[in-house]
């Protein structure tokens, strides 16, 4: 059955003032109602001034997304009545909105259309107390600059959905204009519906995870719907993060009058084709572009190359330990044990205790052999549960590699005591040495290296049968 | 213009109508309708629309933070604060 999707995404442009005044956006760690001021507040004669940053962010990321820039682009008034917006409406773009007609490419080269993306306020946050009656209201996040981007319904699953965020948010944290770990800083809508049935839209999706849940969640309703010759109405749902379900809202068919009007408080804003070419020439190496250069420049697998380049702080602490350390063995380290030890603790690598300096000196010792890379791992995992620098981690600990003459000692030890596998393996039973380099690993707590090991081992041995 | 209308632009508005009223406002908002329809009569079609009657263009700020409102200044003009937020009545169930 075929699945059609199209997303409306929400993300917060990383500006230090609001869109149209000049209190502060950081309002994640303040008390409420303390980054305010009459323009956000919606007091009667207060008046907004468009952020210059804010357009500017805005066309670094339409030009990302390969979208036409208007030359000239104007505000709109969208008239609701909900107490999260003091002024009774939402400043926005309307029919002419800052870029249009632009598209992504997800892997496999699967294109997403992306119809046209625009600048708006962001609403207060509304508080509702569990049992109260009332509603509390924190007009802090009241302004800050959003940017909306709606594609076409390019996207047949909820997996397609999933990955187009994390393209969106992967595109614009290169741009240094986004911050998709902060809490609410994405937000989207979907549009979905089913072959023969009508179409749903499901708000209140706040992470891309959550977005393919919801998704999924839509196509298992609609298509129980559709099995049972029901009818799949046209309607708004609410997606219930905690339960991971979607809830019809019931809403009163005169909200989406909006009654859009121009905005008569901001002038139009022109942009030159000299702006915005200075603007397309200061924009950094996007995704695609450094994932190329990787593979052109590294001696790096292609699938290394994309996880490296999922992130800019992940490419750029990669780069700049290939700087100093060998790239391919920093490559295989990054790539394999480090984001793999990360994923499992659902840590990103900016909020862990690693950091470049730690994992240099990791690599370096494991490149002098001082270390085996099953203590290297070890360091690593140390690190990331209770930090520390890999220098004391290895005197405390005791990671350091065995050296050849301990490690011998301990080989002959384990000989003696495993008489029988010496013998299977002078029979010619040739597995019987994993057996021993097992016993060797055991007793040295993996600090000795399994090569070695079982170099010596066959060397030793070779002996016992001569 | 029937009753409908009306309501929904009552509604729309914020404003509350009573039965009595309606008839009055009919006649109010035809009056301003009839005043569009003159409007109308005057030849645009060479006109690029208008949205702001001067014409200034960019008029935009420096991303810079400024002097805020601290929390009881903000929340001076309400008539009903609590624990540093607005308060009102409950919007969803």
């Amino acid at each position: 059955m075929n699945v059609t999707i199209g997303l409306e995404v929400h993300v917060q442009l990383l500006t230090k003032s609001k869109l149209f005044c000049n209190c502060g956006t950081n309002y994640r760690d303040s008390e409420p109602n303390t980054h305010t001021c009459p323009v956000c507040l919606g007091l009667p004669g207060s008046l907004p001034v468009l952020n210059k940053k804010a357009i500017e962010y805005g066309t670094m990321a339409g030009l990302a997304l390969n979208c036409d820039i208007a030359n000239e682009m104007q505000f709109h008034r969208k008239n609701y009545f909900y107490p999260d917006l003091p002024k009774g409406f939402q400043i926005t773009q309307y029919d002419r909105p800052l870029g249009q007609n632009g598209e992504i490419r997800l892997d496999q080269d699967k294109k997403i259309r992306i119809k046209r993306i625009h600048l708006e306020e962001d609403p207060g946050r509304l508080v509702h107390p569990p049992s109260a009656r009332y509603s509390l209201i924190d007009y802090n996040r009241s302004g800050v600059p959003l940017l909306e981007i709606v594609t076409k319904p390019d996207m047949d699953s909820p997996q397609e959905a999933r990955s187009f965020l994390k393209k969106i948010r992967e595109t614009l944290e290169f741009l240094d204009i986004f911050d998709g770990s902060l809490d609410g800083a994405m937000r989207c809508d979907a549009n979905i519906s089913l072959e023969g049935g009508g179409r749903a839209e499901v708000k209140n999706i706040s992470s891309y995870k959550g977005a393919e849940k919801a998704l999924s969640y839509e196509i298992t309703r609609q298509k129980n719907l559709l099995r049972r010759g029901k009818e799949v109405k046209r309607e708004t749902r609410h997606f219930d993060e905690s339960q991971e379900i979607t809830r019809s809202m019931r809403e009163k068919e005169q909200e989406h009058d909006y009654r859009y009007f121009p905005e008569p408080d901001l002038p139009l804003i022109q942009l030159t084709e000299e702006k915005i070419n200075s603007i397309k020439e200061k924009l950094p190496e996007l995704p695609e572009e450094k994932r190329k250069r990787f593979l052109d420049q590294y001696e790096i697998t292609k699938d290394q190359a994309k996880s490296l380049t999922t992130s800019k702080t992940l490419a750029n602490f990669f780069e700049e330990i290939s700087q100093q350390v060998n790239p391919k063995k920093t490559a295989t380290w990054v790539t394999d044990s480090l984001m793999g030890e990360l994923n499992y603790r659902d840590q990103s690598l900016s909020e862990s205790n690693m950091n470049k300096q730690k994992f240099i000196y990791i690599l370096e010792k494991l490149r002098d052999g001082d270390i085996t890379e099953k203590g290297a791992t070890k360091i690593i995992r140390h690190i990331l549960d209770e930090g520390g620098h890999p220098k004391e981690i290895i005197k405390q600990k005791d990671f350091k590699a065995i050296k050849s003459q301990n490690l011998d000692q301990i080989i002959h030890k384990i000989l003696e005591k495993n008489s029988e596998a010496v013998e299977d393996y002078i029979k010619g039973k040739e597995e019987a040495i994993n057996y021993l380099v097992g016993q060797v690993m055991s007793e040295t707590k993996g600090k000795a290296k399994p090569a070695d090991t079982r170099k010596k081992l066959q060397k030793i041995l070779e002996g016992y049968d001569g | 213009m029937d009753k409908e209308t009306i309501e929904k632009v009552a509604n729309l508005s914020k404003l509350a109508v009573e039965e009595g009223e309606l008839s009055d406002f009919k006649d109010e908002l035809l009056n301003i309708l009839d005043y569009f329809d003159k409007l109308d009569e005057a030849n645009t079609e060479n006109v690029p629309p208008t949205s702001h009657v001067m014409e200034i263009i960019n008029k935009m700020r420096e991303d810079e933070v400024e002097k805020e409102l601290d929390n009881e200044s903000a929340l001076k003009n309400s008539s009903n604060p609590q624990e540093g937020y607005f308060k009102g009545p409950k919007v969803r169930d």
